[in-house]
């Protein structure tokens, strides 16, 4: 006898929703049409909850909890949208926007990037918390791209991409705090790693400009991320 | 009678911050002007450790008035940094969006900030003496200095769209090639601004002569001037050679290369003000005084190369046997840059080539420095970078050109303080000459949207004890 | 065709309440047809707006006040010389009025208001404030009446 996994029902914004017991709220939500604004998350990369911008309420639960992590259950009740919601949301972006150099004016990626579009949509013009100025130096020894920390959320999905679909996991994190940053092999120049292959996949799930094409002013650089998905059902396809 | 200064702060109509001081001795004679910036930006330093790719974008920061010329200037030091030469067409479009700009700044300078004074008096009340005083006056003129700007930005925005800094021009060219429709849309509306300058410059020659004083005392004095030429010694402002001539018209430094400015221009740093001051190094300092900006151009050039503004310039060297020294025909040069400015770009516009799809040279850092210099509207603009070997700036250097003219703006203020003031007599009158001697060289100071237009003028006469003498408040 | 009315909609939308003006352009925009009512949001007033000033049936501007008891809406006619005079007025100090004089160079001046809404919040960042919501809607109101 073959067992499928279970289906639940739940309301998601008073809207009823039946889901597989292993999705996510996130997941089901999307698939009916719910937007929960979301920034390290990315379709084909295993979720981490680690941005917070997906948090959602769930009656019966003090706190909010991430979408992207979380298991639908029978019967829940979620909320996707509180003014508490947004402005938590808020505070999520300013915190992010305040921790690095975020200077969208002279950036490759403005105009094209999920932090700038959120803020916006946000309606973030200005901060409520000190920036921190944090010196941050640019590496820019790969001979095809370049790494500006300044630009970096750390979300992690370089570090997600390298690792689970082009399988070198050149990525990685170092540092705690306001030291955390991301790294290629053991902390050395991007451009002497023995790992990297130079796919260019972690240039294009990045949501800023952090990682950037050579070459590219201003405004240039777009990111393209279709081939994601793919990507992954094609792994998932020969591991069966 | 005690030593005393007068302090003119802020200097309005001018863009950016400034403050000037007269010194008077106690004959009430005036001993000293000086000419102070008063803010520091600090441009070249938050450059280091920045991708050199950035470097376009970040230095058009520093100024929302002309940033064109900051983007070509650092886009052609890119250039140096990529070891390219830039496809023609792309150098072109460069130079059509170059003269835009120049013809926008040029009819604000004249029409907006400057004829107030010759139409309606520079003693004439300044409630009065502004563009609505022209637009009572003279509705004519008030109309075409609306549209002249108008043309000029609207060329501006079919080139590089409507953002106040335009990512337009890239290292290595421009990143869009110009359309048939928007080449046709700057093309029609040539024929009405070029009616519109030449109109300009009648009514400008005829007032600017009534003007002899002014002539003879608005820092009208020798020095050198400083400019690019092309390959045959014509108007150039995008590309091309720098050329420097002396007061009696000789050319004295011919094809000057650029990548080694620093062998004839050095620059002092003054205590009391931020703007540095660079001089011709072989004849030292303060020997080394050159101007640059519209009058200098037209001294350095054998022509401008379009025909309108080729017989307007022969007319206007015909004013002195060697270069025009008074800095008050500043005004006079920017009319003839105008009409060049528009003529050129119809020129530059009828090429075959102007529409070509190859706008942009594709380099990796091939040069581990880059020197681009430009014509801005007020004179030579130098961007000087230095990058390590992944691209990254570790020295930039930028001499803007109103730094180029401080010297000359201090004479020249000096000059003007000592004709026009005497004693303790703080007339409107003359303290509007002396800050007109600074609007005649168009100084974009602190090269910041700040126009200080309406701030209150204080200006006062200070012992040396500091105590106030007699102080005069207007605005 | 030139659309017969223009709505002047002025403020700086990063300046919590100075962005008022923009919402309630924005607001307009919703609910009239362009061929009706053009609209122009700028931060500043300036000189080259005069053009397109010229020949309308009428011109409305709109700004937040900060002199004004936050949420009192005003409409009032504008005129050129108006009792502050000419004022050596250029770019940053740029009124209505000033916009007017130069418009009769272009063509024939319009009838023009000036329409305020009193606002106090004019920091850095921050929507326009909650406590402007209905004035907000009422001034839309007003200007899309006077647009039909």
């Amino acid at each position: 006898m073959i067992t499928g996994p279970r289906i639940k029902t739940l309301t998601i914004d008073d809207k009823p929703v039946g889901a597989r017991e292993d999705e996510t709220i996130l997941t089901i939500a999307r698939e009916n049409g719910i937007r929960i604004p979301t920034l390290c998350h990315l379709e084909g990369l295993t979720p981490i909850g680690g941005c917070r911008l997906c948090l959602v309420e769930v009656k019966g639960i003090a706190r909010p909890v991430a979408a992207c992590v979380t298991s639908v259950q029978e019967g829940m009740e979620v909320t996707t949208d509180s003014p508490r919601l947004t402005q938590y949301r808020r505070m999520v972006l300013e915190l992010l926007f305040s921790e690095r150099n975020h200077v969208c004016s002279v950036c490759v990626s403005n105009g094209g990037c999920d932090l700038q579009d959120l803020a916006q949509e946000f309606g973030l013009t200005h901060l409520t918390v000190p920036y921190q100025y944090p010196r941050h130096k640019v590496d820019a020894s790969h001979p095809w791209f370049t790494l500006d920390h300044n630009r970096c959320i750390l979300c992690t999905r370089c570090v997600r991409v390298c690792d689970e679909i082009e399988g070198a996991h050149t990525w990685d994190l170092f540092g705690r705090g306001m030291q955390a940053r991301v790294i290629t092999d053991l902390n050395q120049p991007w451009g002497s790693s023995q790992t990297c292959t130079g796919c260019g996949k972690c240039v294009h799930v990045c949501p800023t400009g952090a990682l950037s094409e050579k070459g590219k002013s201003v405004r240039e650089m777009r990111k393209s991320r279709e081939f994601l998905p793919y990507l992954r059902l094609m792994r998932q396809g020969r591991q069966v | 009678m005690s030593r005393s200064t007068i302090t003119i702060d802020p200097v309005t109509r001018i863009e950016g911050h400034a403050k000037i001081t007269i010194q008077i001795d106690e004959n009430g004679h005036v001993e000293d002007a000086r000419f102070h910036v008063t803010q520091l930006r600090g441009f070249e330093k938050f450059c280091e450790g920045r991708p050199f790719l950035e470097m376009p974008s970040l230095t058009a920061r520093t100024c929302g008035i002309c940033p064109v010329s900051h983007l070509i200037a650092a886009a052609k030091a890119c250039d140096g940094i990529l070891a390219v030469t830039i496809p023609r067409p792309a150098s072109m479009l460069r130079q059509v969006l170059n003269l835009a700009q120049l013809v926008q700044s040029h009819a604000l300078s004249f029409f907006y900030l400057s004829l107030p004074d010759f139409l309606l008096g520079m003693d004439e009340d300044p409630k009065v003496r502004n563009l609505f005083g022209i637009l009572a006056k003279f509705p004519d003129v008030a109309r075409d200095g609306v549209r002249l700007r108008q043309f000029g930005q609207s060329v501006i925005e079919e080139l590089a769209g409507k953002r106040i800094h335009p990512s337009w021009v890239v290292p290595g060219g421009v990143n869009e090639p110009l359309t048939e429709s928007r080449r046709d849309a700057i093309l029609s509306r040539i024929p009405e601004a070029l009616a519109i300058v030449r109109r300009a410059l009648e009514r400008g020659k005829r007032v600017l002569e009534d003007h002899r004083e002014e002539i003879r005392t608005f820092a009208n004095f020798p020095s050198l001037f400083m400019g690019l030429v092309d390959d045959r010694g014509l108007l150039e402002h995008t590309d091309g050679k720098l050329r420097i001539v002396d007061a009696h018209g000789k050319i004295i430094g011919e094809n000057l290369d650029s990548t080694r400015y620093r062998e004839f221009i050095a620059e002092a740093n003054e205590g009391d003000s931020f703007l540095k001051s660079p001089y011709y190094r072989p004849l030292g300092y303060p020997a080394g005084i050159y101007r640059v900006g519209p009058l200098a151009r037209m001294n350095i050039v054998d022509g401008c190369g379009t025909p309108l503004a080729d017989q307007e310039w022969a007319e206007f060297r015909d004013l002195e046997r060697g270069a025009v020294l008074s800095s008050f025909h500043y005004h006079y040069a920017r009319l003839i840059e105008i009409l060049y400015g528009v003529e050129r770009m119809e020129q530059l516009l009828l090429q075959r080539d102007i529409l070509s799809k190859h706008v942009r040279a594709q380099a990796n850092v091939n040069n581990a420095e880059g020197i681009g210099i430009a014509e801005a509207p007020r004179g030579t603009l130098i961007h000087h970078y230095r990058v390590n070997e992944d691209g990254l700036v570790e020295w930039a250097n930028l001499i803007i050109a109103t730094g180029h003219n401080n010297l000359a703006m201090n004479r020249g203020i000096l000059q003007a303080a000592r004709h026009f003031i005497s004693g303790r007599t703080l007339t409107e009158g003359a303290l509007n000459r002396v800050e007109a001697v600074i609007r005649a060289f168009d100084p974009c100071l602190s090269c910041s949207t700040h126009a200080s237009d309406q701030m209150p003028l204080h200006v006062s006469v200070v012992n040396q004890a500091g105590e106030i003498l007699d102080q005069k408040i207007r605005g | 065709m030139t659309p017969p009315v223009l709505l002047i909609a002025y403020g700086n939308p990063l300046r919590g309440d100075d962005g008022l003006a923009a919402a309630i352009a924005s607001e307009v925009s919703r609910t009239l047809p362009e061929e009706t009512v053009e609209i122009l949001t700028t931060v500043q007033l300036l000189p080259e707006h005069a053009p397109s000033v010229a020949d309308r049936r009428l011109v409305i501007f709109v700004d937040a006040r900060a002199g004004e008891k936050p949420g009192t809406v005003n409409l009032s006619p504008v005129s050129y010389p108006d009792e502050a005079g000419g004022g050596a007025a250029l770019t940053h100090h740029f009124r209505p009025a000033h916009l007017l004089g130069l418009a009769s160079l272009f063509g024939r001046v319009p009838r023009a208001l000036l329409l305020t809404v009193g606002a106090s919040e004019f920091g850095y960042g921050g929507p326009v404030s909650a406590s402007l919501r209905s004035a907000l809607a009422a001034a839309a109101g007003i200007v899309a009446g006077l647009s039909r």
